[in-house]
């Protein structure tokens, strides 16, 4: 039930709304059970000469009966149906409100696809119960309810007998759903077998190919895909079984209308019409009983559903907001590292084992060292992505624990390393990061990256799309539009983590030339393989296995004799390599 | 090359013809006989719905009214085994069309499948692996309710009408005319709410594409959008998109709160009709009570799948955009370039000779520039270069994964070309750099099935150094299971099982991708085990990413941008301090150091 309350509030706001909803199946049942009622005295009328003047008012009737009763439908749907679209747009935007909160690790703990099941099936299904099941649910009560208090003001004698049937009916439809709830989630667990078989298969083509094993792996794909025809053939069969079984168990009832009822009409205690009200109440007791069936059902779904959501929606954050206290702080921009160790959730080593060191305000530092040695961890904690677990991270000698989150933040400019840019313009993506109001020469940073030049042939310049609907960039225009991108942010802190790495090496001093220059005042940190570009840096640090190993500046590293030497005789003789012909 | 472009994304919203239903009708073909019986016992069966009013019309005229106890009792036990026999009937009926739906979906399935594994290389480098899986899994699903509801649900819908009719007909010609005179209203009312419920329903969808598109694209940037610190910006973008679903969806509530009353309140109109022209004709003697009760019946009964069929008119539409997709996948046809008279590979000995090769992925962007150099039988010959310097285009060459442009490529003095793909393939060992371990026991994965495989060849290859102990670590040997995307096997692990899966076929020739990822060294002493054995008495080419194999080897191809720089052993290729040189140096550096 704790599953369901978490629906409550939802409720509660749309509350009036399902109160008229209530309100409306109550009316709209209350008369169209009387239709049959208008039928039956009609056709009794025809009987007796004497009322047949009547006939035309009980015509008249059972049409304006069902004009108002369908005005009342119109409606349930209006209020209830239209109450649980909103309640789904209010607990899509609340799912949507909490992730943005979340924090890479909260990310990395489940997948994009598990994210995108929760904002669509979950929400729907929840959106199922919270709509038309209760909507169905409530109606169909009040019309057995109806229904069955007029079947036993004509004739309690016929409705006993007429109801024998239901129990049957209503222990198989329930049976059968929840058979089929079972089943079904065998069939998808079996579609995902399939998937992964063609996936595997279309990314491993070439081996396939390579070992001549097509016929192998069709066979096994095929395997799947045969036992998932036989799982999903289980649920036909049950499905098969339904339709009939229902239609004979409401039409035995009906039978027994039919034979109890024309002994009562031979015995004067029926009418024609009212046997003929008969047929047809019992025809509307079908209906209730398939339904209930299937809003049991429903709400299994939708409280597998809810739990999800709410664990969802329940997580915490592991990266707190800060303290209010710095809320005016200005940053000058003198990073320090005390101590830190740190490892991601699902992992036994340290990715940064101890480090201790300085960053100088006003300067540029480069960070280098080989794939894995904890580079871009150490950046990431800088603008908070993550946590150290042990230790403590100051810029101007203040844990930047203390610093309000936003604060921080708006304080760097982060140029990650495989930098993401949304399916929109290329104007709207470089100003994606800005925080002023005002309009922004775009064209000036872009220059700056070394982007103008290739904007200038696109087709719309900057107003041209990215993405699915437009242009791919190649991956150095990615990155000079995200170096683009973060120097318009204009902050204290830079970060640039490997942000050069597809620019070819002439683009690449250029753009470098262009940031000492604009970022003269301001603490800029390149995470680079490139000696060529760490060699321009004012201090070095490089890293080795989560630890500092070497700091300085070029000169004094080179004199060292150690990694950062070694890295620099590698690219030299790469370098020659690249310039043979 | 027809067709191996890339696919683009269709948009909803076109107008399918006649041709696309009949070319999936062609996949029901082979059940033709199952559909006709199923067609038949339907015609049959429909006819049970309109014959309980007629009997109850019985059970009132010639038993209730007549005082006739006898007849009420036969005719419920008529109503009742009717009952039974429609039921059972419907039963068969449903499952075995569903039957055939399941085995068209599985034929359409398999087709597919098997269609894009015969496709090119080229094919798969323009098309995303995520796509083709959906077009083989969920598109071909969705064709599923078509078979197994849409159309059997339809011809039930039309025979259940037809035999409406025809009963009413026979039991008053009037009091049928009279019902029917509110037909054209419904029609009417269906039709109209067809269309603006398929409208209305693609306004949806389109909707509910955006928004998840919206959602997809935001949660793969997510880190950009929390570093820029654009949450605020983000909650209000996604608001829009999230309010114009739900306002699409609010719109389509309209159309159905109107349709079921309206379509409730002719059906009220027909049986007043009825009740009407019933009381006048009673009086006039021309019909019983029993009929109008009967004709009450009828009228419900006729309403719903009216009703009905519009809702599968919207199946239909799924289901035809999903199989213009697949269609269009069905249709791409490569011209393979087959060898007229091909030849054979008997007693092959095994040099591999390039001869002036030119090759260019795309266009005349040439990435092989009159490559040649010979290796012969039984040698080892290591590829160096830098990266981009045709290694694995040599490699994908050989194994007739792309054709060449000029020049020629012969094994055992035969051109490649005169050669077919599986006889090349059957002829050449190949170990990729990511080893392609499929889901399934390590078993599966060595033998790959192949039936040419004799149970002392396995036993033969799981006794080879390095490859033995690599089984005995494994729980439980060569029946561990291996699970997707091969996760419980490290890299050196999937490169040995690769190098056994080689080795139990044992082909005169062996291409070895080295890999370049880090391999522990107590799985790296097995790797250079099993190596022993895999290049003894064959002719290798490798590109090579460890020392030891190019000390190993009998030559060095030296590749620089697409060309062969140098061929030589190593220490010649060494004391030229030329290219080699520095590749070694650079390639090499870290093992050098620990090897020094």
């Amino acid at each position: 039930m704790k599953d369901l309350s978490f629906l409550l509030p939802y409720f509660k706001k749309y509350k009036s709304k399902f109160q008229l909803g209530f309100l409306f199946i109550v009316l709209s049942n209350t008369i169209s059970v009387y239709i049959p009622l208008l039928v039956k005295n009609a056709i009794d009328a025809i009987k007796d000469i004497k009322l047949l003047s009547d006939i035309y008012r009980y015509l008249i009737a059972i049409f304006s009966a069902s004009l108002v009763a369908g005005i009342f439908r119109y409606y349930i749907r209006q209020t209830i149906i239209a109450a649980s679209r909103l309640i789904e747009n209010d607990m899509r935007e609340d799912f949507w409100k909490k992730t943005l909160s979340l924090s890479p690790k909260n990310f990395e703990q489940k997948s994009i696809g598990a994210i995108m099941a929760l904002a669509t099936n979950d929400i729907s299904s929840i959106r199922l119960f919270v709509g038309p099941a209760i909507m169905y649910l409530t109606d169909t009560f009040y019309r057995s309810i109806f229904v069955l208090y007029n079947m036993i003001t004509i004739n309690w004698h016929l409705t006993i007998y007429s109801l024998i049937p239901f129990p049957i009916l209503g222990i198989l439809t329930y049976y059968i759903s929840s058979k089929v709830f079972e089943i079904f989630s065998k069939i998808q667990e079996q579609f995902g077998n399939l998937t992964e078989r063609a996936r595997e298969a279309f990314s491993g083509v070439r081996a396939i190919k390579a070992f001549n094993a097509e016929e192998q792996i069709k066979k096994a794909f095929n395997n799947e895909s045969f036992d998932y025809m036989k799982k999903a053939l289980k649920l036909v069969k049950l499905e098969a079984l339904f339709q009939p079984g229902l239609y004979f168990f409401a039409g035995s009832s009906m039978a027994i209308i039919l034979y109890v009822g024309g002994i009562e009409i031979i015995n004067n205690r029926l009418t024609v019409g009212e046997l003929t009200a008969f047929l047809i109440y019992s025809f509307m007791l079908i209906w209730p009983i398939i339904a209930f069936g299937w809003v049991a059902n429903i709400s299994q779904q939708a409280k597998a559903s809810a739990k999800r959501l709410r664990e969802w929606i329940q997580i915490e954050s592991d990266i707190k907001f800060g303290s209010n206290e710095n809320l005016n702080i200005e940053l000058k921009g003198r990073i320090e590292f005390k101590g830190v160790k740190f490892k991601y959730y699902d992992s036994q080593e340290w990715i940064l084992n101890d480090i201790n060191l300085k960053i100088r305000e006003n300067k540029i530092t480069a960070i280098v060292g080989k794939t894995g040695c904890g580079k871009t961890t150490t950046a990431n904690l800088i603008a908070r992505l993550y946590d150290p677990v042990e230790g403590k991270i100051e810029i101007d000698g203040i844990d930047i624990k203390k610093i309000p989150l936003k604060v921080l933040r708006n304080e760097i400019a982060y140029v990650m390393q495989e930098p993401f840019l949304f399916s929109d313009t290329i104007k709207n993506n470089l100003l994606y990061g800005t925080k002023k109001s005002y309009e922004i020469d775009v064209e000036f940073y872009a220059k700056l990256a070394k982007l103008h030049n290739d904007v200038k042939e696109f087709p719309s310049k900057y107003e041209t799309s990215l993405g699915e609907k437009g242009i791919n960039l190649s991956g150095g225009q990615k990155q000079r539009a995200a170096i683009a991108q973060a120097l318009i942010r204009e902050a204290k802190i830079y970060i640039f983590d490997d942000s050069f790495s597809a620019v070819d090496s002439k683009t690449e001093s250029e753009i470098i030339e262009e940031l000492k220059n604009y970022l003269q005042n301001k603490t800029t940190i390149i995470i680079t393989h490139k000696i060529s570009i760490a060699s321009k840096a004012d201090e070095i640090i490089v890293m080795e296995n989560g630890k500092v190993v070497e700091q300085g500046t070029h000169i004094e590293l080179l004199l060292r004799k150690g990694y950062y030497s070694e890295l620099f005789e590698k690219q030299s003789i790469e370098k020659e390599l690249e310039e043979l012909e | 090359m027809i067709g191996s472009g890339y696919i683009e994304e269709d948009s909803i919203g076109k107008v399918y013809d006649v041709k696309l239903l009949r070319r999936l009708l062609k996949y029901a073909k082979p059940y033709r006989w199952f559909i006709i019986v199923a067609i038949v016992l339907n015609i049959f069966s429909s006819a049970f719905g309109p014959l309980r009013p007629y009997l109850t019309q019985i059970a009132i005229d010639k038993g209730a009214l007549k005082n006739n106890i006898k007849v009420v009792g036969v005719v419920a036990l008529v109503f009742i085994a009717a009952l039974a026999v429609q039921s059972i009937i419907n039963y068969y009926v449903s499952y075995y069309t569903q039957y055939v739906g399941q085995k068209i979906i599985f034929d359409i399935r398999k087709n597919l499948f098997s269609h894009l594994l015969s496709l090119s290389a080229r094919f798969f480098d323009k098309n995303p692996v995520g796509r083709l899986v959906t077009r083989t899994t969920n598109d071909v699903e969705s064709l599923n309710e078509m078979f197994s509801s849409g159309i059997v649900m339809i011809f039930s819908d039309i025979f259940l009408i037809v035999w409406i009719l025809v009963f009413m007909f026979y039991m008053n010609a009037k009091l049928a005319i009279t019902a029917l005179l509110t037909m054209p209203f419904l029609v009417v009312a269906v039709m109209i709410f067809r269309k603006k419920a398929r409208d209305s329903f693609r306004e949806v969808r389109s909707k509910l594409a955006k928004l998840n598109s919206y959602l997809q694209e935001k949660l793969n940037g997510i880190k950009t959008i929390i570093i820029y610190n654009k949450e605020d910006f983000e909650l209000n973008s996604f608001k829009k998109i999230n309010q114009e679903y739900t306002n699409a969806n609010l719109k389509s509530i309209f159309y159905y709160a109107v349709f079921y009353p309206v379509v409730e309140l002719i059906s009220s109109v027909a049986v007043a009709l009825i009740i009407w022209e019933g009381s006048s004709s009673y009086l006039r003697g021309e019909i019983t009570f029993g009929e109008i009760a009967a004709f009450i019946q009828f009228v419900e009964m006729f309403f719903r799948p009216i009703r009905d069929l519009s809702e599968k008119y919207n199946i239909l539409q799924t289901a035809f955009a999903s199989s213009e997709r697949i269609f269009k996948l069905l249709d791409i046809k490569e011209e393979k370039s087959a060898p007229v008279i091909p030849k054979k590979l008997e007693n092959i000995k095994g040099t591999i000779e390039f001869k002036n090769v030119w090759f260019a992925y795309n266009d005349e962007d040439y990435v092989l520039k009159d490559v040649s150099f010979k290796v012969e039988a039984g040698e080892t010959a290591a590829i160096v270069g830098h990266t981009g310097a045709g290694k694995t285009s040599i490699i994908n060459l050989i194994l007739k994964f792309y054709e060449y442009q000029k020049g020629d490529i012969l094994i055992d003095g035969i051109s490649v070309k005169d050669l077919e793909q599986e006889e090349i393939r059957k002829r050449v060992g190949f170990v990729s750099q990511d080893s392609s371990i499929f889901k399934g026991s390590l078993l599966f994965n060595l033998t790959l099935e192949n039936e040419n495989i004799s149970l002392e060849k396995i036993e033969e290859t799981i006794r080879i150094d390095g490859i033995k102990e690599f089984i005995e670590k494994l729980p439980s040997g060569l029946n561990y299971e291996i699970k997707e995307k091969g996760t419980n096997l490290s890299h050196g692990q999937k490169q040995l099982a690769a190098i056994a899966r080689v080795l139990i076929r044992d082909p005169k020739i062996i291409i070895l991708d080295e890999a370049t990822a880090n391999i522990d060294s107590e799985t790296e002493k097995l790797l250079q085990k099993a190596f022993k054995k895999l290049f003894v008495n064959r002719t290798s080419l490798v590109i090579a990413h460890r020392l030891s194999t190019i000390y190993n080897s009998d030559k060095i191809i030296v590749m620089n941008k697409g060309s062969v720089a140098d061929i030589g052993d190593h220490e010649t290729l060494l004391n030229k301090k030329g290219i080699y040189y520095k590749l070694y140096k650079l390639q090499f550096y870290n093992q050098i150091k620990t090897n020094i």
